[in-house]
């Protein structure tokens, strides 16, 4: 296994900077993430970014709704940063609520976090406060809903036509369920 | 009437074939490419395939100028109102190919973005099976489409 | 960024008072110089785009959201048709991720045949880009030709495989089966046919002044926009940023082939065009290597926790029997530990990054992928600002966007 160029050393220069609002560092396989306040989001970003980690390689989110022994906020919202002269990475965690969940904007830090950012809000309904253009990218504007987060049927379809014998999402999901009580695949 | 003259120089047959035989030669597609079956369409029209011994691989991108929709790849639902619009203004005679699983069924993209067939809101008339087809079955399913189309009832408006 | 700071010699409106009004024109959603399907709204003065914005999303296939219900090796297949045109790469790279996760290693013979595979298609990406890119500039022949020799790799891929495209090669823990017996000899094969397509294709287009005239000089991205846009692989690499992960972060059997990572400054469509010619022959270079040092061996782990027990000892014995069922029954299978990981491989058009959940369960809690086009095509309004409409074309088919993993 390749050995990714963790850097532990970028979660120390958070501690001291931001002292409590770094919540905790999780450490999976060898790389840490470090957790932060919601609050202090775009203040951890723009030290790490003094600090030569310049590259946003990807923000995204994860629903941890029902997720065994998770204790915070069910949204996670997770940034990968790069250092592109020292090939070194950070990972920055956020967790929020899903009602209201709030961020602050990276789209003057890093010119790509403009459509990463639509991407959560498409998927995960995270408003990214400050944001210039905070729309739905991969779907569109009529779709009610945001279909990343767990609570949201796969089958749930909003066609924008009307679609011959379109199926009705909630009979399969019903169904689905039924067989699953079955062979015991829980998730359904 | 043997040995009539006429019969050396004159072909006689229905309209409705001779129609068909021009039609089914003359096929101009509008390739409606938006997913991975692309690929093996690009392979299939390319050098060592090559649709345009059939007569039917000339592309055209206005959907005006084409009366063969060829449908390929996966349908979403945000794309169907687009499509529907391109056979909207597709003239009579056309037909639609739905090239591979995804245009056919959904294939296994059965959720909340993906149209579960492409007949949901439009006449299909070849289906093609595979994800994606290999090109000699779409190959035999152009062969089979002419075949339809010579024998079809020919609308003359 | 606005037409200001790009062009700043253009100015709105005529100096004689006499008004007009941009044009707003819509390109796409289906046109045929948009690979796939995106739609870009222009604003026009002239023939100079001024404004513009893009949409994508036209092929979201809920491949996220889709995989959370499949078990970790059901995923595979979907992989396959992220990028569709280096599908090997996806597969690879998901399996990578995923014994990263379970904390296991594959045998060496693996790491190798990996590596094969993989450049195998990233041959195939990039032919099929130059070949379309050149095509849309009515380089038809450039286009037939790299066909031909794209038809030739997926032929071999085929052999190796089973399948042309969607492969489904990978597993965790391997690869399906190792390679045949004849791969070197037919890989000669489809590296002459590569590298003699690659020549005529050179010859007709290095020195054809359409094509120069066309590509240089246009869509220029410099070095500070690549880094803010998050920007990597080729694209990244013809403006300056030495960056390649098989280099930089070696997985497989990268750290053991030598290569070079072909760099450009000048950061415009041929520095590009440049830059995907000169990693084909390392491609090819990548894999003469590595069949040259490929030790012999298994080709997946001998571990009953993650991959099947051979076919022939399930019919045979009790253990590889339940072994078998263990793996395939639904709440079982493949069970990585609580945790995290985000992996990341050189894809066909830069860094492609897995990100995995799993609550400890037999099926994902989220896979994440960070596609490589994404950023790239999130800095293409301000890569056609101020240029010609036609422009576009030649510019966007060097930005060589994936539907299926754009939008996944």
């Amino acid at each position: 296994m390749s050995p990714a160029n963790s850097s532990p050393a970028f979660a120390e220069e958070l501690r001291a900077a931001l002292g409590p609002r770094l919540l905790r560092v999780e450490s999976w396989q060898g790389r840490e993430a470090a957790v932060v306040e919601p609050e202090a989001w775009l203040e951890a970003v723009r030290l790490l970014k003094s600090r030569g980690y310049d590259f946003l390689m990807d923000l995204s989110a994860a629903d941890y709704s029902g997720f065994p022994g998770h204790q915070a906020p069910p949204l996670g919202v997770s940034l990968q940063l790069f250092g592109s002269g020292t090939r070194r990475r950070a990972w920055l965690k956020a967790y929020l609520p899903l009602e209201g969940a709030r961020l602050a904007t990276l789209s003057d830090e890093f010119a790509c976090a403009n459509w990463y950012e639509r991407e959560c809000w498409d998927m995960f309904g995270v408003e990214f406060v400050g944001h210039p253009h905070l729309k739905r990218l991969l779907l569109y504007e009529e779709f009610q809903g945001h279909p990343l987060r767990k609570d949201y049927p796969i089958l749930k379809s909003q066609p924008l036509i009307p679609m011959r014998n379109a199926v009705d999402y909630e009979s399969v999901a019903a169904a689905r369920r039924a067989a699953a009580d079955e062979d015991g695949l829980g998730r359904g | 009437m043997a040995g009539d003259p006429l019969q050396e120089v004159v072909v006689t047959t229905k309209l409705d074939r001779v129609l068909g035989w021009a039609r089914k030669y003359s096929l101009f597609q509008y390739p409606f490419v938006t997913a991975c079956c692309g690929m093996e369409f690009m392979a299939t029209s390319g050098s060592h395939y090559d649709t345009d011994r059939f007569g039917a691989a000339f592309p055209r991108f206005s959907p005006r100028q084409a009366d063969l929709l060829m449908v390929v790849g996966t349908i979403t639902h945000k794309q169907a109102p687009i499509l529907k619009r391109v056979y909207d203004q597709m003239c009579e005679p056309k037909w639609v190919v739905a090239f591979g699983v995804c245009a056919t069924s959904g294939g296994f993209y059965q959720n909340y973005g993906s149209v579960p067939g492409i007949d949901c809101f439009l006449p299909v008339d070849m289906y093609i099976p595979g994800c994606p087809p290999r090109p000699e079955t779409v190959i035999d399913a152009l062969l089979k489409l002419q075949d339809r189309i010579q024998n079809q009832r020919q609308a003359l408006l | 960024m606005d037409i200001a700071q790009k062009l700043p010699q253009w100015k709105a409106g005529r100096e004689d008072g006499f008004d007009i009004e941009p044009l707003y024109i819509n390109m796409g959603p289906s046109h045929p110089a948009m690979h796939g399907t995106v739609k870009m709204v222009l604003k026009l003065d002239g023939e100079t785009v001024v404004g513009s914005e893009v949409e994508i999303g036209y092929l979201h296939r809920c491949f996220e959201k889709t995989v959370e219900m499949k078990t970790w090796n059901q995923v595979i297949p979907y992989t396959d048709r992220l990028n569709y045109v280096s599908p090997l790469i996806n597969n690879m790279g998901y399996c990578l991720a995923v014994e990263k996760l379970l904390g296991v290693k594959v045998p060496e013979r693996t790491d190798y045949i990996r590596v094969i595979m993989c450049e195998l298609s990233r041959i195939g990406d990039h032919l099929t880009c130059i070949g379309a890119g050149a095509m849309e500039l009515g380089a038809l022949t450039a286009f037939l030709y790299f066909l031909k020799a794209r038809e030739s790799s997926w032929q071999l891929i085929e052999e190796v495989t089973g399948a042309r495209l969607t492969i489904s090669y990978g597993r965790v823990g391997g690869v399906v089966r190792d390679l045949p017996a004849n791969f070197a000899e037919r890989w000669a094969w489809v590296r002459s046919q590569v590298e003699q397509n690659m020549e005529e294709v050179s010859v007709l287009l290095n020195t054809n002044r359409i094509f120069l005239d066309r590509m240089k000089g246009v869509g220029v991205m410099p070095l500070d926009r690549v880094l803010s846009y998050g920007m990597t692989g080729p694209f990244a690499r013809s403006s300056g940023f030495d960056y390649d992960v098989r280099r930089d972060e070696p997985y497989f059997a990268y750290d053991r082939v030598r290569f070079d990572v072909p760099v450009r400054t000048d950061g415009d469509n041929w520095a590009r065009y440049q830059v995907r010619m000169e990693e084909i022959r390392q491609s090819v270079r990548i894999i003469d290597q590595a069949l040259a040092q490929m030790p012999e061996g298994p080709v997946r782990l001998e571990d009953p926790k993650v991959t099947l027990p051979r076919k022939k000892e399930v019919y045979s014995n009790i253990e590889a029997l339940m072994n078998h069922f263990k793996l395939l029954m639904p709440g079982h299978g493949i069970r990585p530990p609580q945790g995290e990981i985000y992996s990341a491989v050189e894809g066909g058009n830069g860094e492609l990054g897995f990100w995995l959940v799993s609550d400890g369960g037999d099926r994902p809690w989220r896979v994440r992928v960070r596609p490589p086009c994404f950023p790239i095509m999130s800095g293409v309004e301000e890569l056609i600002l101020g240029e010609q409409v036609a422009d576009i074309v030649p510019i966007f088919g060097s930005v060589n966007m994936i539907g299926g993993e754009l939008d996944r």
